[in-house]
């Protein structure tokens, strides 16, 4: 398939310009609005962050942080990061289908699912670790397990309802800005699954 | 699309192999550890090349977020590999 470059510039907010297209400087280069990517650049350097922070903690307290790891479930947590990864495919097939001047509904239906999906087995797993009593409270690993998969997840509910929005005002620029943020929450999980379920 | 197809099938091999050094109880130790994080960077770094077309930018952007990556791999292998020593210093 041609690799066709999409508009990358998008017209000054306050219309004062009447069509003239808005400079962002090197951010122009980037696939969609590049208002995105200075939110991928924040949320990459944030969870950045987060996964020092939670790296230099369990240094701290290393017998803690593997006990409580070990009451995780890694297989569902494996799963999950296969479905989020497979949800990301199918929005990329979507942006192709839909340069290419053909439907991407079907593809970008089968996403938000997958991502549904997600939020599901999430569920499946918090349930599951609330009902053992293993809650914020319980001590320093399950604080930070917590913040880190539940804001990772609130992202995943605002990244279905984009998709949704994407898919039907689907001008390429759209679809995207939104794939991009779908697939900033992808390359989130798949850093965290490994640091928070399997590194000891 | 192909290159899609492909890179998604190298995404869940590269989890499949981390799931795989991942499980069990026990530490790691540096090989597991390396491989684990090795392999969540080359996933992340698939993602950006061909899911967010970073290939496309010009720029280098995908030389940038390449590096961000390689440097955050590199802190956390650190972290995990020399722990005791790092624990011992900061209490």
């Amino acid at each position: 398939m041609t690799e066709t470059a999409a508009p990358t510039t998008v017209v000054a907010a306050d219309g004062a310009a009447d069509g003239e297209a808005a400079d962002w400087g090197p951010l122009s280069s980037l696939p969609g609005n590049p208002m995105m990517w200075i939110l991928i650049l924040g949320e990459l350097a944030a969870f950045g962050a987060m996964f020092i922070g939670f790296a230099v903690t369990r240094a701290l307290d290393p017998a803690t942080f593997d006990a409580s790891q070990a009451q995780l479930d890694r297989l569902l947590g494996g799963v999950n990061t296969m479905v989020l990864v497979t949800s990301g495919w199918l929005v990329a097939v979507a942006v192709r289908r839909r340069v290419s001047g053909r439907s991407h509904r079907v593809a970008m239906l089968g996403a938000m699912a997958l991502g549904g999906l997600f939020l599901a087995i999430k569920a499946v797993e918090y349930g599951d670790k609330i009902g053992r009593g293993l809650t914020l409270e319980t001590n320093s690993f399950f604080q930070l397990y917590y913040l880190l998969t539940g804001f990772h997840a609130m992202h995943v509910a605002a990244g279905i309802v984009i998709l949704g929005i994407v898919t039907w005002w689907d001008s390429l620029e759209n679809l995207e800005t939104g794939a991009a943020f779908w697939h900033m929450v992808d390359l989130i999980w798949v850093l965290l699954y490994p640091i928070v379920y399997l590194l000891r | 699309m192909a290159i899609l197809t492909r890179t998604w099938m190298v995404l869940m091999l590269l989890t499949a192999v981390s799931m795989w050094a991942g499980h069990g109880s026990g530490g790691l130790g540096p090989l597991g550890v390396g491989l684990v994080l090795a392999a969540a960077n080359l996933k992340a770094d698939r993602i950006l090349t061909h899911y967010l077309d970073l290939h496309r930018a010009e720029g280098g952007w995908r030389a940038g977020f390449r590096s961000l990556l390689t440097l955050l791999g590199v802190a956390l292998f650190g972290i995990y590999v020399l722990y005791p020593m790092i624990g011992a210093a900061l209490r």
